[in-house]
């Protein structure tokens, strides 16, 4: 964290404080949640400066996005999780996208992908199998497996970037 | 997603690759079981953006399908990916046999009743050769489980089944040997319950479905809702009596079942439908203690309709014997013998 960027948001947030609020309240249409972000901005920035170094131009600009981005996770966090059928639903809205029906094709590929997979670094694997075979979230892997939630995340992205890219290409 | 303000890639190729690392990034935040009401909308933004959107979605969802039935596969056939997942595995056998081995030099005795204590599912059964499933029926015995708040389990003649958790909740069983019938109250938002027999796996939310797993052949009957068959060589949807049976390497096409045969030994019947004597001697030898055994081979392709109730199974070899015209000798050791 460069030092001297904290003072710098620090001032800038106790002098334009109420401003902020406002241009935040009506960015989300919500006052009372603009108040929360904006509070949650100063104790990080207050623990943490700016979340990356470097010299920052705009100090306004800067906080309000990161105060937006803030006010997206309490958001978050408050909201109810979609049931299932909402989500199979949602699965199925590109349905009406054109193109042969691919489930029957990628079943096909059934033997190539295990052959990928059998190429693959053991804890990579074993994550696709968690994920994939045995239905676990990634924050259960990350404690079946006894690392970090951050690991899981990028070896899945990781596994599923290089599957797809050879299923594609396999294809042609 | 994205920030919505990096500017538009040129290249094509490089295009279409962030297009389906995206299309991944939503696969992956749409199976995270934590979907909130603002990632539809900006999924539903993100769909309706461009063509090309939906149809690379709908090919990686396609693709994703299949990483499920090739994880199984790739355990079937690489030994170090089955070494290292079964390593990873949470045992509560093993577990128990931890504390068997540290209480060896105790009386055996204390070591079973500690055992019931520590474990209060292994107390429902305290058999001593239980140790290789949580809920175990001797023959002859059907068992009810209240496995969790929404499903209950009901074991059938010689079954065995072992609960399995993640973080202490319970996500399904293993099948290890028998038959078992599941019976799921919907609840809104509920996670799908697996079953896991064999080299598949059986996925429902809610309804009444049944497995049954022997001779290494696993047959999954749909009663009431949906279920999800994933195996290997490809997945089925059943709907309300339908059916499908699976061995370690094919999975048969979607049978509809007679409303007769459907789950009759909850009622504690065995219902036949034009089957060989020899089959239904095998299924009545599941049910009866003793064993059966007919050394008639003309007789054995007869066929047999009928219904008998599983509490008077003696009853139903004499009317065999009967309907057939066999002689029937009892030896010692149970054994019964027709010719």
């Amino acid at each position: 964290m460069a030092e001297d960027v904290r003072p710098v948001l620090m001032d800038y947030l106790s002098r334009h404080y109420d401003a902020l609020k406002r241009q935040l309240g009506r960015a989300l249409r919500n006052a009372d949640l603009a108040e929360d972000a904006l509070h949650d901005t100063w104790l990080r920035v207050n623990d943490q400066g700016g979340s990356d170094a470097g010299p920052i131009q705009r100090p306004g600009g800067y906080l309000v996005r990161m105060a937006f981005n803030i006010a997206l996770d309490i958001q978050r966090r408050q909201s109810r999780n979609l049931p299932f059928e909402e989500i199979d639903a949602l699965m199925e809205l590109a349905d009406t996208a054109p193109g042969p029906a691919r489930i029957a094709e990628a079943r096909s590929q059934l033997d190539a992908v295990i052959k990928l997979l059998d190429r693959m670094p053991a804890r990579r694997r074993e994550v696709v199998v968690l994920v994939h075979m045995e239905g676990l979230t990634q924050p259960e892997v990350a404690r079946r497996l006894g690392i970090s939630l951050r690991t899981v995340e990028y070896e899945l992205k990781h596994a599923h970037d290089y599957l797809s890219a050879r299923m594609a290409h396999d294809k042609k | 997603m994205h920030d919505p303000l990096t500017a538009p890639v040129d290249d094509p190729a490089l295009a279409a690759d962030t297009t389906r690392h995206e299309a991944w990034e939503w696969l992956r935040l749409l199976h995270s079981g934590a979907v909130k009401p603002q990632d539809a909308q900006r999924f539903k933004h993100w769909l309706a953006r461009s063509p090309a959107h939906a149809a690379v979605f709908k090919e990686a969802r396609a693709q994703w399908a299949v990483l499920g039935p090739a994880s199984a596969g790739v355990l079937r056939t690489n030994a170090d990916a089955a070494a290292f997942h079964a390593r990873h595995q949470p045992r509560p056998v093993l577990a128990r046999r931890a504390f068997l081995g540290a209480a060896a030099g105790a009386a055996a005795m204390a070591g079973v009743a500690g055992v019931a204590v520590f474990h209060p599912s292994a107390g429902l059964w305290p058999a001593p050769a239980g140790w290789g499933g949580d809920y175990r029926t001797a023959t002859g015995e059907q068992l009810e489980v209240g496995l969790t708040e929404r499903v209950q389990v009901t074991l059938n003649t010689q079954t065995r089944i072992r609960r399995r958790t993640v973080d202490g909740r319970t996500t399904g069983v293993d099948l290890l040997e028998g038959e078992a019938a599941f019976d799921l109250s919907s609840a809104s938002g509920a996670r799908p319950f697996g079953v896991v027999a064999g080299a598949g796996r059986s996925l429902a939310e809610s309804g009444r479905f049944e497995v049954r797993y022997l001779d290494a052949k696993v047959c999954v009957t749909c009663i009431e809702g949906a279920v999800r068959v994933e195996h290997p060589a490809g997945a089925r949807e059943l709907r309300a009596r339908q059916q499908t049976v699976y061995d370690g390497t094919s999975v048969s096409s979607v049978a509809l079942v007679g409303a007769a045969n459907l789950s009759a030994w909850r009622k504690g019947e065995l219902v036949f439908t034009q089957a060989r004597l020899s089959d239904v001697l095998d299924e009545i030898n599941r049910y009866r203690r003793g064993r059966v055994v007919l050394m008639n081979t003309a007789a054995r392709s007869r066929l047999v309709t009928g219904s008998f109730y599983i509490a008077s199974l003696d009853l139903a070899l004499v009317q065999l014997q009967h309907a057939f015209d066999l002689d029937a000798r009892s030896l010692p050791g149970g054994l019964t013998v027709l010719s």
